[in-house]
């Protein structure tokens, strides 16, 4: 399925108005009468979460002996499956919780104004920096807490547990990138 | 300060640096090249929704013979020089093949761009690899570095058929590679939309134990004959004989002037 959205078909369906300079448009069906190649889109907000480039093979960051990237951590590279999503809902199902939390804020600036949001934000913050040395495992019990993790379990505790998996960062190399030295 | 991170506020010196690129004494980081694409769209389906009847039409033929056979003193390597963009011709001498080093020769024939991209890129892995490891690359894996790139960037619409020739301490080695990351060892091939031409003249006239007369005579044949049928292929034959010490450039002769030659078999 490609990311294009396939609603030709559907030429009776009323688009959408949107604001452009000082007038509303929207986009009129008979120009998929005209022109063959005419793709609608209204996914503006899922299409910021898209890339817009690829790194050119052998000297990308995953580059390992003789050029080539290591295959066995790594595993293979598909550039069209970095750049466009296999299924219609996969975009927005990664980025669930960011976009539920950019819902909720967003509600909760229109309902008790912009203090609200921003001292949420200033708290997860903070305890987002509550954190051991880069190398070792933290555990983020006070963002958990703030965001309400900590009476649920679901398939990132089980599943890729960061505790066991079986590669482990260069300590100094890490350090010095943390302090910004590298 | 907590609300100052929050807010994301920039200060000026900060924006300045940011849209005036890296800052004084940082030099450019050129092991990060990356392709600009555009987002969102998937590139072999605006490629098949571009060549259609009335409107907007990209034809990409593979508007070119090249071929190559192993025989008992090396490979023969001949190939055309046309460049075609549709129906007209872009280039009368085209350079089609690549001398990746001077044991390592690879042909072109699909898009010129992805052609000459690619092949350069492996030329320039083959060298890193030469310089790391000290010794030169097998054929074997030239090949495979080349197929490798082409399966990372598969379904992405580029076009590329390209034999890799070379002689290393396993002898003479020829490989066909693909833009769908095909990967195949064999004694003789031939790409391109003239290639079909070329596999009759090849085929009929081939034997193991040619004199290197004969197989160099044999190349010429098939691609002239191939440039006389399709109209996608012309211009000059470059020939080129690998042998065990290295390539070497065999004759450069014009089509035109071959297929006279070559009338008596043919009326």
């Amino acid at each position: 399925m490609t990311f294009q959205d396939q609603r030709r078909g559907s030429c009776t369906a009323a688009f959408p108005r949107t604001q452009h300079g000082t007038r509303n448009k929207a986009f009129n069906s008979s120009w998929y009468k005209d022109n063959s190649w005419l793709e609608y889109s209204n996914t503006r907000g899922l299409r910021s979460q898209l890339k817009d480039s690829v790194p050119v093979t052998g000297m990308g960051q995953q580059v390992g002996a003789y050029g080539v990237q290591d295959t066995l951590r790594i595993g293979f590279s598909s550039v069209k499956n970095e750049l466009l999503p296999s299924h219609a809902l996969e975009l927005s199902e990664k980025n669930f919780q960011l976009n539920q939390d950019k819902m909720n804020f967003s509600n909760l600036r229109n309902i008790q104004g912009l203090h609200a949001p921003l001292k949420l934000q200033m708290e997860y913050r903070a305890a987002r920096q509550i954190q051991r040395l880069p190398f070792l495992q933290s555990s983020h019990l006070a963002l958990d807490t703030l965001k309400g993790n900590d009476e649920s379990i679901s398939f990132e505790d089980i599943l890729n547990d960061p505790s066991q998996s079986e590669m482990v960062g260069e300590p100094h190399i890490m350090m010095e990138y943390k302090l910004g030295l590298m | 300060m907590a609300l100052f991170d929050v807010s994301g506020y920039k200060s000026h010196a900060g924006l300045r640096g940011q849209i005036l690129g890296t800052g004084v004494g940082h030099l450019v980081d050129r092991t990060n090249q990356e392709f600009a694409v555009p987002v969102g769209v998937d590139p072999s389906g605006f490629l098949k929704s571009c060549s259609r009847e009335g409107g907007v039409s990209i034809d990409l033929n593979h508007g070119t013979t090249t071929l190559a056979f192993k025989f008992r003193h090396g490979v023969i390597v001949a190939v055309d020089s046309r460049a075609s963009a549709g129906s007209y011709i872009a280039s009368k001498e085209a350079n089609k093949v690549i001398e990746i080093n001077p044991y390592l020769l690879g042909t072109m024939s699909g898009s010129a761009a992805d052609c000459q991209y690619w092949e350069r890129l492996l030329a320039k892995e083959c060298r890193l690899y030469k310089l790391r490891n000290k010794q030169r690359i097998s054929v074997s894996a030239a090949s495979k570095l080349l197929c490798n790139m082409m399966l990372g960037y598969r379904g992405m619409g580029l076009s590329m058929g390209s034999m890799i020739v070379g002689w290393d301490n396993k002898g003479p080695g020829l490989y066909y590679v693909d833009d769908n990351a095909t990967r195949l060892s064999g004694r003789m091939f031939s790409t391109g939309c003239g290639s079909s031409y070329a596999y009759g003249v090849m085929d009929s006239g081939y034997r193991e134990d040619m004199t290197v007369e004969e197989a160099y005579e044999l190349g010429r044949r098939g691609i002239t004959h191939a440039t006389h049928r399709d109209a996608y292929s012309g211009g000059v034959v470059n020939l080129y004989h690998m042998q065990e010490d290295g390539w070497v450039k065999v004759c450069k002769e014009d089509v035109s002037e071959l297929i006279h030659r070559y009338r008596k078999g043919m009326f």
